[in-house]
């Protein structure tokens, strides 16, 4: 049987943790959680699965490889909504009308085992009757009953059993699909009919675990631009209508920031068997990997897991309900309780930390809903940041320019020297521009004067007049550290707020410089598309080799003396 | 550059020839295809043979996609090759247009 993964990677919910990568590539123990669905998945013999993917696909793939680690066959397919991409879904055959196809999202991971107790989908004594007489595969929800919500007063079918026991096989009611009718099922010899429950009591319902058994006809008859709601709906109305509604025990989910928090204390408690964490279990309830350092003060209090090359510190205390990833650092006299600390994380001294999620400099108040960034590293930070590479590097490139501005000094001087003979007014000009990279949050985005000998920093009519009415005005900037020789256009604040989205997340990235991809490859001023796609190229292409590329054009577009086009001047 | 037209009920496919699509080559593709984008709704780029994009050859394909965007069209694409696609998912040009493994896939999406 095939298997189909949604794995669009997004939330908006968790917009604070999936900046660096998507919801199901979020660490659970000691692998990414959607890798916990693979193994699952490839252990109960499902080795043929295809992905369908949207936020930051390329970490997926990366990750997952073809699926040979597991014995497996994996296929990525590309949505391009993330939050609609049962289109996509649809478009793609990946079965015959008939054939079943697990299908399930990868930010939830329903115990499969239950599905063992199941009747296998191609019994068709169990199907309910249907009007020709040859029997098709029917689909199948998982479902688990959800028992925390108090009982008011019974209404007509809406509530289910008041059997609170999760993981009972049976089939229940839907209140999610039929509101407040009960959608009934023909029983099978296992069940016995639903009962009304008296107010007052404990409630339960049934919710979907987010996987189905489907075929392909049901994917075929996917109503167009669905959005997650709208296919749960489909699916439980599918198997209302036409199939069953198998209940199993509940999921693990990774839907909101409480969620991470919740699953790994159900996994550590056991409350969730078939997952269990690499690192051997120290003492009970206290999972530690290698390349430890532990100071012999520090308390660690059951359930706690402990990432590999992790360093705790003196007088730290580490749980109870303490999740600590790979490569983290725990400062002198920390306290973290109920908390998940995200790989290279450092946590600085006597910090106290009860019920948040860390991910490096970003912390996360799961009670509260409140999420922000921190800006000092010796409060939070990461721990993989080399920030004295960085700056050494940074010191070596201004040096460089520094060197070369010494060298042009006198044109430059000549140059201004000329303007101020020969036009009235300013000879230099500013504009405010964004130093780059920057944070999402325009608040915190430090500006800097651009200088230029042009006015509006527009472009100059010749490749030598760019470089001596704003490359070497700009010199003035690369040495004071406000850009790079080479990078994205600079911008200021009003201009790189009205970006759309995607651009500006890519902008705000990057670095920004004299020399850009724009200029250098598009002869002309470039259009909307071809300003996006050539930051966008940019931004993942640079480096110093390509940075060297670009600065050689442009030096031999100088050279050779050539005029800048202009947009429509170009040949049809 | 000659590109292969071909014709699938309602949907146009053009077999972008050649390996690369970049700063040599991307003003050719656009003067050769114009006349297939203003005079089909549904186009389907297929990238079977294309080996290297740059960001030229993406400001055209960007290019082509506003283009029929405007007259209501719509552009897919199919069959990149391995690096291409790693271009394209880093830069997210998969959030912009439809992209699938197959030709068969991409021309199902135009729906009926």
């Amino acid at each position: 049987m095939k298997t189909v993964i949604i794995a669009t990677g997004e939330n908006p919910e968790m917009a604070a943790l999936t900046e660096r990568r998507p919801v199901p590539l979020l660490p659970l123990v000691d692998r990414p959680f959607v890798e916990h669905i693979v193994v699952h998945l490839a252990g109960r013999g499902l080795r043929e699965i295809d992905f369908l993917l949207s936020h930051m696909p390329e970490k997926f793939e990366a990750l997952l490889g073809d699926g040979s680690r597991w014995g497996a066959r994996f296929a990525f397919h590309l949505a391009r909504d993330a939050a609609r991409p049962f289109r996509t879904l649809k478009a793609l055959r990946l079965a015959d009308s008939d054939e079943p196809i697990l299908l399930g999202f990868a930010d939830r991971l329903p115990p499969i085992e239950d599905a063992d107790r199941l009747p296998p989908i191609e019994d068709a004594d169990r199907l309910p009757p249907i009007e020709d007489a040859a029997p098709r595969p029917a689909p199948t929800a998982f479902c688990w009953r959800r028992t925390d919500r108090p009982r008011s007063e019974t209404a007509d079918g809406a509530i289910g059993r008041d059997d609170s026991s999760a993981g009972t096989s049976g089939i229940g009611t839907i209140g999610a699909v039929t509101g407040a009718c009960a959608a009934t099922f023909a029983p099978t010899a296992t069940l016995s009919p639903t009962a009304a429950a008296p107010a007052g009591t404990e409630r339960s319902e049934l919710e979907w675990t987010g996987w189905a058994i489907v075929t392909g006809r049901d994917i075929d008859r996917l109503p167009d631009d669905l959005d997650e709601r709208g296919f749960e709906d489909y699916i439980l109305s599918r198997a209302a209508e036409e199939g069953r509604v198998a209940e199993i025990g509940r999921p693990l989910a990774l839907r909101s920031y409480g969620d991470l928090i919740e699953i790994h204390r159900r996994v550590l408690n056991r409350e969730f068997d078939s997952i269990t964490p690499a690192p051997s279990e120290t003492g009970a309830g206290i999972w530690l990997s290698r390349g430890l350092s532990i100071h012999p003060t520090a308390r660690l209090i059951a359930p706690v897991y402990i990432g590999e090359n992790c360093r705790i510190a003196i007088g730290a205390q580490i749980g109870p309900g303490a999740f600590v990833g790979d490569n983290c650092m725990l400062d002198a006299r920390c306290q973290v309780v109920d908390t998940v600390i995200a790989p290279g994380s450092y946590v600085g001294e006597a910090l106290d930390l009860d019920g948040v999620i860390v991910d490096q400099n970003r912390l996360i108040n799961t009670r509260l809903g409140a999420d922000l960034v921190v800006p000092d590293n010796f409060i939070l930070g990461s721990v993989w940041e080399d920030t004295l590479r960085r700056k050494s590097v940074n010191v070596i490139r201004r040096l460089l320019v520094a060197f070369l501005l010494a060298v042009v000094w006198p044109l430059l001087a000549a140059t201004a020297l000329g303007l101020k003979m020969g036009r009235t007014g300013p000879v230099v000009f500013r504009r405010k521009a964004v130093r780059l990279p920057a944070r999402h949050e325009r608040s915190l985005w430090e500006t800097y004067d651009l200088l230029s000998f042009l006015p509006d920093h527009r472009r100059a009519r010749s490749w030598i007049g760019d470089l001596f009415l704003n490359f070497l005005p700009g010199l003035i900037n690369v040495v004071r550290g406000d850009l790079s020789l080479v990078g994205l256009p600079a911008r200021g604040p009003d201009e790189i707020a009205p970006l759309p989205e995607e651009w500006r997340e890519f902008y705000l990235s990057c670095r920004a410089g004299l020399v850009n991809e724009s200029d250098v490859i598009f002869d002309e001023t470039p259009t909307g598309e071809e300003a996006f796609a050539a930051e966008v190229y940019y931004s993942v292409k640079m480096g110093v080799v390509y940075d060297l590329k670009l600065l050689a054009r442009y030096a031999a577009r100088v050279l050779m003396m050539q005029r800048r086009g202009r947009r429509g001047e170009r040949s049809a | 550059m000659n590109c292969c037209i071909e014709k699938n009920g309602t949907v146009t496919v053009v077999v972008l020839p050649g390996e690369t699509l970049d700063a040599n080559n991307s003003k050719e593709f656009r003067a050769s295809v114009d006349p297939v984008l203003n005079e089909n709704d549904r186009v389907l780029f297929d990238m079977a043979g294309m080996r290297f994009v740059d960001s030229s050859g993406c400001g055209a394909l960007l290019s082509c996609l506003r283009t029929l965007a405007t007259r209501g069209g719509d552009l897919k694409l199919c069959n990149v090759s391995k690096p291409v696609r790693v271009l394209f998912e880093l830069i997210r040009m998969h959030r912009i247009v439809d992209i699938f493994n197959t030709r068969d896939d991409a021309i199902r999406s135009f729906g009926d």
